[in-house]
């Protein structure tokens, strides 16, 4: 029996090793791993441009520094915006102008009519000179 | 032609100056934005951009740093500038998928496999440029200027504006994060 007892404290033993081995390996292996990824960079050589980069520099740059807007190009738009103002401003007065004489017609003829109405439809009551008899 | 010699020139629209800065230049531009975008597409239209940026800005240089690092210091910020845009895209497309309108998928980053790198390293090397991409902006900018690009510390502390000790600093935390998060990057992935 404890020939038996004694074989398992062994085993037991024996497993715990292999398992604290195996700890160690992993913790060995993670700690190696990590310094070789670190070191991993050492030695490189610079990466170069690729071919015809200049060509296509130029392209871009032609693209978007010379064709660009002109920075005053505003000025330009503010030249149109000031004509296309005065213009509106001109019809404007022009209606104006228009309106009013239309007015002025329109309450010319409106008396006209209210004289006609008065001495065609106008009731006995209307005269005041009948009044006096 | 010297550096002096050379903005002059390209201070008078010289195109043959302009020329030879791009010959001069390109390479070094080139590799600093592609470490940091990880994409050679966005990689040559950020170098694009910086040369364009010089076009224009070559007159308000004042020489009071060398023009390596004024370059080195435009390509650094055209570069974060994509970043920042392809975060925002990124945040944008996962609000228009809530709402559900007009969804417009946006593609992530496929593993980057940086050109320069030892053949034996490249398995390696591709998942410490993940690593990278999860750094904060200035520890980013500080790693890939050292280690890719292969620049003195000095001369980081000249294109980031910065201390010396403020580099070494940046440095350190950026080893020691890349250090965490490899490691617990392999402990999810790793086979008995």
């Amino acid at each position: 029996m404890k020939k038996i007892s004694r074989t398992n404290a062994s085993f037991r033993n024996g497993l715990h090793q292999i398992e604290k081995g195996a700890k160690m390996d992993k913790k060995q292996y993670l700690e190696n791993k990590v310094k070789t990824t670190l070191e991993s960079l050492e030695g490189i050589s610079p990466a170069e441009a690729p071919d015809f980069f200049y060509t296509r520099l130029q392209a871009r740059m032609e693209n978007e520094l010379l064709g660009q807007k002109d920075p005053l190009a505003w000025v330009a738009n503010l030249k149109t915006s000031v004509v296309v103002l005065g213009l509106l401003m001109v019809l404007n007065v022009i209606s104006l102008f228009m309106i009013n004489s239309a007015d002025q017609q329109t309450t010319e003829d409106a008396t006209a009519m209210d004289m006609f109405t008065y001495d065609y439809f106008a009731g006995t009551d209307d005269y005041d000179y009948l009044d006096s008899y | 032609m010297t550096d002096q010699e050379l903005i002059i020139s390209l201070q008078e629209n010289s195109e043959s100056a302009f020329r030879q800065l791009i010959d001069q230049f390109q390479d070094r531009v080139y590799n600093t934005c592609l470490g940091l975008l990880q994409n050679a597409e966005e990689a040559e239209e950020a170098a694009q951009d910086v040369f364009m940026e010089v076009y224009k800005s070559i007159r308000k240089f004042r020489g009071d740093a060398k023009l390596s690092t004024w370059i080195y210091r435009i390509a650094t910020t055209k570069s974060l500038e994509r970043i920042r845009k392809r975060k925002s895209q990124k945040r944008f497309a996962f609000l228009k998928s809530l709402t559900g309108s007009g969804v417009e998928e946006v593609q992530p980053v496929s593993d980057f496999m940086h050109p320069g790198v030892q053949l034996e390293r490249k398995e390696n090397a591709a998942t410490l440029f993940k690593a990278i991409q999860q750094l904060p902006e200035n520890q980013k900018v500080a790693f890939t200027l050292h280690k890719i690009e292969g620049l003195p510390y000095q001369e980081i502390c000249d294109i980031m504006g910065i201390s010396m000790s403020s580099v070494e600093s940046l440095m350190f935390r950026a080893r020691k994060n890349l250090q965490e998060s490899l490691k617990e990057y392999y402990e999810k992935n790793f086979k008995d």
